[in-house]
């Protein structure tokens, strides 16, 4: 296929470190190239394009043209579309995100218009805007780059760019939105109306902004941040549930690992803040969310007597006069948060299961080498074939995930591979700081009943540790907590935002 | 123009009730709440009630740990049965404050008192629903003739029970929600309607469906626990009238009590034990506010409290932060009467009830509660105030001596 630039490569917008951003090469220079391209394209983009291409597979009219064919599409008006601006982790310069039909989440996550900073002018780039548009036969976002030409915008269909970013550590090559922070008071976005920004107007870049800023980012398109959460949200059910369906096909090594990972591994992270000044924070910043979700699974959140299971948020300490409020905390993200989640729902794993992970180092939510170590070890196992299983003995993806889980589920001893199971059966292997000395010293001599609690003395325990964080001196704990996770969060995550205090890591 | 009228106070006119309280201490005044809890249907004029039950909005309590330790109480269970934080009450007020003078979700406003529907953290699951706005998920599984109920509160208390929190999934259900994942199988459903109010429309009042559902069905969308009614919120507001907030030492200008918010929330502590409610103490300091400010709502109502809560209206009208007609996305009123707004439904697609399917309430609360905000209008145009000369904070009243500044 000729799907060449007529100028070569172009830059796509975001870093030019070849990490993120990148070059864009794939431009359809004919209609003919352009419409083969989406061959297999059931989007609403890809809908747009078809109709609307013009004869050097481009198009005419700017982004308005495109957001007008994509609302047509949808079948939303130019009345729905409303407008979100972020900082970004290119020197804070705001970039925008648009979406139609915004009042109806579900609807409106079937595409997203991202408009990224144009370096050069403090303005958004009304050029190299991105979009991805939920193609439902597939179940995946497509992607399509734009880029400025003479006359017209070329388009490229699924470039590799942004892999690195969205696909994190792991590679993942399936798109799913990325809203940093998804909780108030969304500390790098716009909140207003409705709620007050944060960092957004303490860092927004002076000389930020221009024409196309202000036309697409102010009254009535621009909305707050809390409205596009559920969007957001809606877009992760949705790729979540289409990553879960895998688990009907056909038994596979690569395809079961991936679905087991989320329940060990961090493949994405967000961020939390401090709700101003009110001591207010996301109870997910010290105890992870999928550990809540097992307490639950196990036996209902009325069942349980603690805060950190009932509440979404928690109370810490209120920041002193001279205490900034604590903002950007790592946390286990939201797409991973689901993953695991989706198969919880789908009973490919228990609630027990999951427990029994994440039970493993509980007062490190995201970043725990520990758990994410046990898969690693399986993964490692299937690669060099000592995991001892026949993936075709396998009915489908979902039985070959729970042997996976199994395999997974052993620790390392002097005396090889142990299964990592208290002789109670109703106890699990509960480690609070696997960091802390001597914290493995009993898994590692295979002494596992030493680590076993029941779940009533886990849920005890886990809310006497979110108690202390009433305590002012437990800012401190947490200040520093969220410094490392900052700087583990930056090592492994292009998306990571600037956090404007964040010391050196 | 009618003025309040304050009643007598525990400083200064003790009648029998305003001398029994002031020789109590908060906590023992929650002690004897808890022996001579209202129980039954409460309800009624709280003004008639016992001496440690002020107004319908006293609860009923199975225990109490509070100890007299002079100034920092345990606050714990006020209100509630299920296990809770131990805090002091000052901590517990401090906490109250700052919820309702967060940036972006301040409670005291020119033109309302506000609040979310979102219980205070550490109400226990089973006792949510405690800021004058209850709320239930409502989901139809493919195939189910008529939608279930999920989480709502089945009587006047909290012991009387609720409906099952989460749905049972078998294999097939999971299949068909998979199958069409968009699709709106739910709503949470949030009710501001008080348990004592009926509509005034009655046979005429129209009201959209939810689901299949009226949404003038008492038994599906009234609140019905008794401290959500209308004579509550009257009792509330008139109790905080009445009687006068704890003072602050005159020689001491940072003792907390200089504070308005603080010291009303101290006064709902001793007349309702809950200090751990948002909306009684914002209520509660509103009211005590105006009546330190000698104010006086004009042709407009009888008497503040009525102006506050009115009796032709079903319940506190809900909005969202931004502005009392907007809405989180996804959610929409469900208007009993026209305009009342007292009903807000919000939609679960199929993967929402499939994803959540064991705390679907859990789920209505941790997505929705706390963007639908309870609005308390106040026709301020019609309030004026004349402060009382010996009252001890009569130079602090401003204009709109409600509003509360951080």
């Amino acid at each position: 296929m000729a799907l060449v630039a007529s100028a070569g490569c172009t830059t796509g917008g975001g870093a030019d470190d070849g990490t993120c951003g990148g070059e864009v090469c794939d431009v359809a220079v004919t209609k003919a190239d352009l419409v083969a391209s989406l061959a297999e394209a059931q989007d609403p983009m890809a809908q747009f394009l078809r109709a609307a291409a013009n004869d050097a597979g481009g198009i005419d009219g700017g982004w308005p043209a495109i957001l007008e064919g994509l609302g047509d599409a949808t079948g939303c008006d130019a009345s729905t579309e409303r407008s979100f601006v972020v900082l970004s982790n290119q020197a804070l310069a705001p970039k925008a995100i648009v979406t139609r039909c915004s009042d109806q989440p579900t609807t409106a996550s079937r595409f997203f218009m991202i408009f990224e900073p144009d370096h050069a002018t403090g303005d958004l780039d009304e050029s190299a805007v991105r979009v991805a548009a939920w193609d439902d036969t597939a179940g995946v976002f497509r992607r399509y780059q734009m880029v400025d030409r003479d006359g017209d915008l070329g388009v490229a269909v699924e470039p590799d760019f942004c892999a690195s970013c969205h696909g994190g550590p792991f590679q993942m090559t399936t798109w799913t939105p990325i809203m940093n922070e998804m909780t108030n008071p969304w500390a790098q976005w716009n909140a207003e109306p409705g709620f007050v920004s944060f960092q957004f107007d303490q860092a927004f870049p002076d000389g930020a902004g221009g024409p196309v800023y202000d036309e697409v980012a102010s009254a009535p398109r621009l909305a707050s941040a809390s409205d596009l959460e559920p969007i957001v949200r809606a877009a992760i059910d949705r790729t979540a549930n289409a990553r879960v369906a895998e688990r009907n096909e056909a038994p596979d090594f690569d395809a079961a690992l991936a679905l087991l990972r989320p329940v060990f591994c961090d493949e994405s992270v967000n961020f939390v803040s401090e709700i101003h000044d009110s001591g207010e924070l996301a109870t997910h910043a010290l105890v992870d969310a999928g550990l809540r979700r097992a307490f639950i699974g196990l036996a209902g959140d009325n069942a349980w007597p603690w805060p950190w299971v009932t509440d979404p948020t928690v109370r810490i300490a209120a920041p002193l006069l001279v205490d900034d409020p604590l903002a950007m905390i790592a946390v286990r993200g939201e797409t991973t948060v689901q993953a695991e989640a989706a198969l919880l729902s789908r009973q490919v794993l228990s609630a027990s299961q999951v427990l029994a992970v994440r039970a493993l180092d509980w007062q490190h939510p995201v970043f725990s080498t520990v758990r994410c170590g046990l898969w690693q070890a399986t993964r490692d196992r299937v690669d060099t074939g000592e995991v001892g299983l026949d993936a075709g003995a396998f009915a489908d993806n979902a039985a070959l995930v729970v042997a996976l889980y199994e395999d997974a589920m052993h620790w390392p001893t002097a005396g090889g591979r142990v299964p990592l199971r208290p002789s109670a059966a109703d106890a699990v292997v509960a480690v609070a700081d696997a960091a802390a000395p001597g914290a493995l010293d009993a898994l590692d001599a295979g002494d596992f009943d030493a680590a076993a609690v029941t779940p009533d003395v886990l849920g005890e325990a886990i809310a006497a540790y979110v108690d202390s964080f009433s305590e002012q001196a437990a800012r401190d704990l947490l200040q520093a907590e969220r410094q490392r996770r900052a700087c583990l969060s930056r090592n492994a995550f292009p998306i990571t935002p600037l956090i404007p205090d964040l010391q050196d890591c | 123009m009618m003025t309040a009228q304050r009643h007598t106070d525990v400083q200064r006119a003790p009648g029998p009730r305003s001398t029994w309280l002031r020789r109590l201490s908060w906590s023992s005044l929650w002690l004897l709440s808890v022996l001579a809890a209202c129980g039954g249907d409460g309800g009624g004029d709280g003004a008639d009630d016992g001496p440690a039950c002020v107004g319908a909005k006293c609860d009923e309590l199975e225990t109490a740990t509070g100890t007299d330790t002079g100034g920092t109480d345990d606050a714990t269970d006020a209100g509630t049965t299920g296990e809770m934080l131990p805090q002091t009450l000052d901590e517990v007020c401090e906490e109250r404050r700052l919820d309702a003078l967060t940036a972006g979700r301040d409670g005291m406003r020119q033109d309302a008192l506000r609040w979310s529907c979102a219980d205070v953290p550490g109400t226990p699951a089973d006792e949510r629903g405690q800021e004058y706005c209850e709320y239930f998920a409502m989901v139809q599984l493919p195939g189910d003739d008529e939608p279930q109920l999920y989480g709502k509160t089945l009587g006047t208390l909290f012991e009387h029970g609720h409906t099952p929190y989460g749905v049972d999934l078998d294999a097939a259900d999971i299949a068909q929600l998979e199958a069409e994942p968009d699709a709106i199988v739910g709503q949470c459903v949030f009710t501001a309607w008080n348990s004592d109010q009926e509509p005034t429309c009655g046979a005429d009042c129209d009201a959209p469906d939810v689901m299949g559902v009226p949404a003038d069905d008492v038994a599906t969308f009234r609140m019905t626990l008794d401290f959500n009614s209308r004579d509550a919120a009257v009792a509330l507001v008139e109790d905080c009238m009445n009687f006068i907030a704890p003072e602050g030492d005159p020689d001491d200008p940072d003792d907390p009590r200089h504070d308005p918010f603080l010291r009303a929330c101290e006064l709902n502590a001793e007349i309702n034990a809950t200090p751990h409610r948002k909306s009684d103490n914002i209520a509660c300091t509103a009211a005590a506010r105006l009546a330190e400010c000698g104010c006086g709502v004009g042709f407009a109502a009888p008497d503040l409290a009525t102006a506050l809560a009115p009796p032709y209206r079903l319940g506190f009208p809900l909005g969202g932060w931004a502005d009392r007609s907007v809405l989180p996305p996804g959610c929409r009123f469900a208007d009993i009467e026209p305009g009342s707004h007292t009903l807000v439904t919000c939609d679960l697609t199929a993967l929402q009830v499939l994803d959540h399917a064991d705390e679907l309430k859990a789920y209505c609360q941790e997505t929705y509660a706390d963007d639908v905000v309870v609005y308390v209008p106040i026709p301020w145009t019609f309030v004026s105030c004349d402060p009382p000369a010996d009252e001890t904070y009569a130079s602090t009243c401003t204009e709109f001596p409600w509003v509360i500044e951080p």
